[in-house]
């Protein structure tokens, strides 16, 4: 079977329908979102699965939120939600939001300046174990000034202020500040919360269901599904079985075999988009066993340039994806404001290796055809997660690469857990790594920074450390110029890419299936559901029985 | 004394025993690919069977063939190891418990009982979900540690029996001490039970082993084996038939094979 | 009989408490954090991570907490599952009702397939069609059930489109009489997938037991005595019932490793499903929780299969 390119069977394909369809009565029949994942928790400063993203921003609102280009820098790119305006201080310290009047709990309360107040203290507890909180660090405080105006004062003028106030979800403080400390888990809030989001929570089985639906006096104005149930199948191929059988209607990331099999099924269409997510080998600057010692083999720049070398990465991501993959240009995806495509990877090359590995004393081989040097075989182990079916993939590929550079590539695959914590103790030679990005830049502090800056270096495993790198880092964020931001960021991947800091491998292309009877807006890449407000049943498709108005709520 | 009848397994039976030893063993000099050589990802993946892949490829462009002969070690080799722990620790708990005193017994009974009733398949994942992929001699110890409790119920059933035989009273009587009472009297006359047992043991590791794999947890990776090719298949068993249909046939016949032995053993024919 | 029956419930006592105690010990022991987030997501700070450890009381030693356990698990108090945020016995409750009836259902199932089919293979032994069953049988044993589920969802479900992919209901579906045909519909594969290797078992128990009791002595007797075969054949299968019973005791406890599987595959609702994600999130009180439930289960199993095993075979009593 000749392999026809994935991606030129997707352009094939109807083009979305044009936004301006999307004028229809009320009343857009039932979303059923397929997920092999539980949303558990979702509340907007405890949630972690990007199920639970899905579900806290339905229920919640925040202050403001990202517009549809994704520039987290300055103000420009800012829509209001609950708050209807916002003011700057004259020394940019401090913004004071106004909120809008319309603006109420789904039991009926108003929103309040109290309830911004109770957002960022639920995002602080640390018996919370909010992921939140390391986002949000430049924020010192929040004021309620009166019911309707909330001050949001900052430590730092940074170009990512109104961002971070933008993950500060407002929070009912009539409802939770009765609380004890720690107590928002283990609360009936968090079982039946009530929101301020387009979505309330109807029904919820735990890791098998969650059912949300319309609110129909919205400040923003009804949203058009009735319904939103979220089914949940622990096995992923039984997950997206039921979309291919019409009991579901989305599946939000189709692996590559699974996008060729939709075309057997016509009522599923495909959205392709851009990812968030990249996968990379990171190498460990540091003795595995020692945290304090440099990596015996690592630590060489030259050796990390010709392991990179001896990979060819862009068979590899042909094998594993098809085309619906790019390769990683460095520590940031394409669809993030920052991208930079100009940055030269350092290249696939069959001798460079060779020459370097034997310029090092690697000239022994074993019988196997591995490099040997003092009679010590030139072997690394790589720690893989094993609930990741396309690193495990990846793995087992650089391996055999790898092998044919006389490298022996030992690869210790471990469950979720004992993953995290090898990976976090930096119990490794190689991790094969990834990281979620968001439009925001400035999670680079924590996955690449060094720990010599307080509170950066947090997720980076292989210990990189590079003063320049952290320097422009940290000077791009703290500048007010959105575009000088953007020159200093991209300069730092520079440096970071030169360094050999990892094996940038793939930056993976999603594909969604979507039942054919929804007219869809633009999908949002970093969220879709941020649309689902809009979504509308196409006139001329057969409905289906689940489409029919609930009757009663 | 008088010998109990000895039951012989037949000659087909043995000589296919012999066949999958002898394949085994020479499985890695037959095999007409490296086992864990991905030959070209991008134009051979998933190659269905033919002159150039007797058995296909997987999704990786291995040959199916050559992990499929290689992969007979590790999955044999593990469920040989396995069954060989289950039988000591088995025999330990049986004979311990038949010998010692009624308070002793009843506890190891106890244990042996909780043990039991305790769901197999997520005691392992409790210790593979935690450590992550095991070492294959890791992986036969704990399918064996998991898997011993049937045998030493039926040794120590079979072991009271013999003990109130005229021949095991006599030798209580005339004071032959307790361990060579184990070694030269009980042990021999509880062979053919033991053999039952460790076949039975046998038969229950291979696919156990195949299902940790489907969930990520047997033999690992790239090692192959029968269960990790399978598994390869991701769940979509038809549009990737060859990658399961060949190695199933393999567990399911390896365990009819351990099946009729052990039937044998215990009628003399089967039924 | 009331005083074996007792000493029967002493043991089965004995047995749930060393099930608690091994399994309190072996998921304390097996390396985990039961507050590690997704695979990718940030690291917690060592303060969030101490202040969430004592909150749920983890950061005492383990054998106090072992007491503090036992103390709980006396007065009826599970304990809080942290990775579904509800109270442990709250998420057995919601989930034990699926899980019973697909055991219940496969179970009833299994024996009623299989004990009648092995009675009358082992009647007519000598039936070629007998014979071609007992094949069959053996190879169902020996496929590994995770195939037998995963080919039933491939086949029947996607392909065929005969039945529902997953889940217990139709996600909106029809209520009343028509909801309870609807989980009948998404019963159907799941049960038989459990219920398959279960009833090949039987029937082949049955099958050589019926065998050995057909020639037996008392079942001739019996034949003499009216020459009635049907008479003949109740007293051979009520005596050959005793090694299906004794295995349907034992069945439970596989039962419950089989539904950890099933219950993955066809989504359904149920406790195996709760157990094994209750493992990969390290839900101490979960796990304890559930196998404490399972264990009774199995316990109450052996002990109805030991009393219908006296009903079956009065020589039983004699022998204890």
């Amino acid at each position: 079977m000749t392999r026809r390119s994935l991606r030129a069977l997707l352009l094939a394909l109807p083009l979305l329908t044009a936004c301006d369809r999307l004028r229809g009565p009320a009343g857009a029949g039932t979303v059923i979102v397929s997920t092999a994942a539980d949303p558990d928790p979702f509340l907007p400063p405890t949630r972690t699965s990007v199920t639970g993203r899905m579900v806290s921003e339905l229920l919640f609102d925040p202050l403001v939120e990202i517009g549809a280009d994704l520039n987290p820098f300055g103000e420009a790119g800012f829509v209001p939600r609950l708050a209807a305006s916002w003011r700057w201080s004259p020394d940019s310290l401090a913004v004071t939001f106004t909120l809008d009047p319309k603006a109420r709990w789904h039991d009926g309360t108003s929103v309040t300046a109290r309830d911004v107040v109770t957002g960022l203290a639920l995002i602080r507890d640390p018996a919370n174990g909010s992921p939140v909180a390391g986002e949000v660090v430049d924020i010192d405080s929040i004021v309620a000034v009166d019911a309707r105006t909330a001050r949001v004062h900052f430590h730092e003028r940074s170009a990512e202020q109104l961002y971070s106030a933008s993950l500060v979800y407002p929070m009912p403080s009539h409802l939770l500040d009765s609380l004890p400390a720690g107590g928002l888990a283990t609360s009936a809030f968090a079982q039946r919360p009530v929101g301020s989001g387009p979505y309330r929570l109807v029904e919820r089985e735990p890791k098998v269901r969650l059912v949300l639906g319309a609110v129909e006096d919205h400040y923003r104005g009804r949203p058009g599904p009735d319904r939103i149930a979220l089914t949940i199948s622990p096995d992923p191929a039984t997950g997206i079985a039921k979309v291919w059988a019409e009991e579901a209607d989305v599946w939000e990331l189709l692996p590559p075999p699974d996008v060729t099999a939709a075309t057997a099924y016509p009522q599923v269409r495909l959205v392709p988009y851009n990812g968030w997510d990249y996968t990379f080998v990171a190498f460990n600057f540091r003795a595995p066993n020692d945290t304090a010692a440099a990596h015996p083999l690592l630590a060489d720049p030259a050796v990390r340039v010709a392991l990179t070398q001896a990979l060819d990465r862009t068979g590899l991501i042909r094998a594993l994806f098809d085309s619906l993959a790019h390769p990683l240009l460095g520590p940031f995806v394409r669809a993030q404001f920052t991208a930079d495509t100009t940055i030269a990877p350092i290249p696939f090359d069959t001798l460079a290796p060779a020459r370097t590995l034997d310029s090092l004393g690697w000239t022994g081989r074993t019988r196997d055809g591995i490099r040997l040097r003092d009679g010590r075989p030139l072997r690394l182990r790589a720690l893989v997660p094993a609930p990741s079916a396309n690193r495990v993939r990846a793995a087992v590929l650089v391996q055999e690469q790898w092998r044919r550079a006389g490298v022996d590539l030992v690869i210790d695959k471990r469950e979720a857990q004992a993953f995290g914590a090898a990976r976090d103790g930096g119990d490794f030679d190689v991790v094969f790594g990834g990281w979620g990005t968001t439009p925001s830049v400035r999670g680079l502090r924590s996955t690449w920074g060094s720990g010599a800056r307080a509170g950066w270096g947090r997720q980076n495993s292989g210990r990189y450390a590079s003063a320049i790198f952290d320097s422009l880092v940290a000077d791009g964020l703290a500048s007010a110029d959105p575009v000088v931001t953007r020159d200093r960021i991209r300069a730092a991947y520079r440096v970071i890419v030169a360094d050999a800091a990892a094996v940038w491998l793939y930056e993976p292309m999603p594909v969604a299936a979507v039942h054919r009877r929804f007219l869809l807006p633009t999908w949002r890449p970093e969220a879709w559901w941020r649309t689902l407000p809009s979504w509308r049943l196409d006139p001329e498709a057969p409905a289906l029985a689940r489409d029919a108005r609930p009757t009663a709520p | 004394m008088t010998r109990p009848q000895r039951h012989r397994v037949d000659a087909t039976t043995l000589l296919t025993v012999g066949g999958i030893v002898a394949l085994t063993l020479a499985g890695p000099a037959l095999a007409p690919y490296a086992p864990t050589e991905a030959l070209d990802p991008q134009r051979l993946a998933w190659q269905p069977p033919s002159a150039q892949f007797l058995l296909g490829t997987d999704g990786f462009s291995r040959d199916v063939l050559s992990r499929f002969l290689v992969g007979a070690r590790h999955t044999l080799g593990v469920a040989l190891l396995a069954a060989g722990v289950a039988l000591v620790l088995g025999t330990a708990v049986g004979l311990g418990a038949a010998l010692a005193g009624r308070w002793r017994e009843s506890f190891l009974m106890r244990c042996t009982d909780a043990l039991l009733a305790m769901p197999r398949l997520l005691v392992l994942l409790l210790v593979v979900t935690g450590t992550g992929a095991l070492r294959l001699d890791a992986l036969a110890l704990v399918l064996g540690a998991t898997g011993w409790m049937t045998t030493a119920r039926l040794v120590r059933q079979e072991t009271r029996r013999l003990l109130a035989t005229d021949a095991l009273r006599g030798a209580i009587v005339l004071g032959v001490p307790p361990a060579r009472l184990v070694t030269h009297h009980l042990l021999p006359a509880l062979a053919p039970t033991l053999a039952v047992a460790a076949t039975g043991a046998f038969a229950s590791a291979v696919p156990l082993e195949s299902g940790l794999s489907y969930l990520g947890l047997g033999v690992p990776t790239p090692l192959p084996s029968w269960g990790n090719i399978i598994a390869e298949a991701e769940g979509d068993l038809l549009r990737r038939w060859w990658v399961v249909v060949f190695p199933t046939a393999a567990i399911v016949g390896t365990v009819l094979l351990a099946n009729r032995v052990a039937e044998r053993l215990t009628h003399g024919d089967a039924p | 009989m009331r005083r074996a029956l007792l000493a029967r419930l002493g043991h089965g006592a004995i047995v749930i408490a060393l099930v608690v105690s091994a399994c309190f010990t072996l998921i304390r022991l097996a390396p985990g954090d039961p507050f590690f987030r997704d695979l990718d997501a940030a690291r917690l700070t060592t303060a969030q991570r101490e202040a969430q450890r004592a909150a749920f009381g983890y950061d005492r030693p383990i054998p106090e907490q072992f007491v503090r356990y036992v103390g709980q698990v006396a007065s009826g108090e599970l304990g809080w599952s942290h990775s579904r945020s509800q109270p442990v016995a709250d998420a057995l409750a919601a989930t034990l009702p699926a899980t019973l009836l697909l055991i219940t259902v496969a179970t009833l199932l299994a024996f009623g397939i299989g004990v009648p089919l092995g009675a009358w293979m082992g009647w007519h032994a000598e039936h070629p069609l007998a014979r071609a069953v007992d094949r069959v049988a053996v190879i169902v044993l020996a496929v590994p059930d995770y195939l037998l589920a995963l080919l039933a969802v491939m086949g029947p479900a996607l392909a065929w489109g005969l039945f529902p992919i997953g889940g217990m209901r139709t996600e909106f579906g029809p209520r009343g009489l028509g909801g309870l045909l609807d989980v009948v519909h998404h019963l159907a594969l799941p049960a038989l997938a459990l219920a398959l290797p279960v009833a090949a078992t039987a029937a082949r128990l049955q099958c050589a037991a019926m065998r050995a009791t057909r020639d037996h002595a008392f079942v001739r007797t019996a034949r003499a005595k009216g020459g009635d075969d049907r008479l003949a054949r109740r007293h051979a299968l009520r005596a050959a019932l005793v090694p299906v019973l004794s295995f349907a005791g034992v069945h439970l406890a596989v039962a419950v490793s089989g539904v950890v599987v099933i219950e993955r595959i066809f989504a359904w609702p149920g406790m195996g499903r709760l157990l094994f994600e209750g493992v990969l999130a390290r839900d101490y009180p979960l796990v304890a929780g559930g196998v404490l439930v399972a264990s009774i289960g199995t316990v109450l199993g052996t002990l109805l299969a030991d009393l219908a095993l006296r009903w079956a075979d009065p020589r039983q009593q004699a022998l204890r």
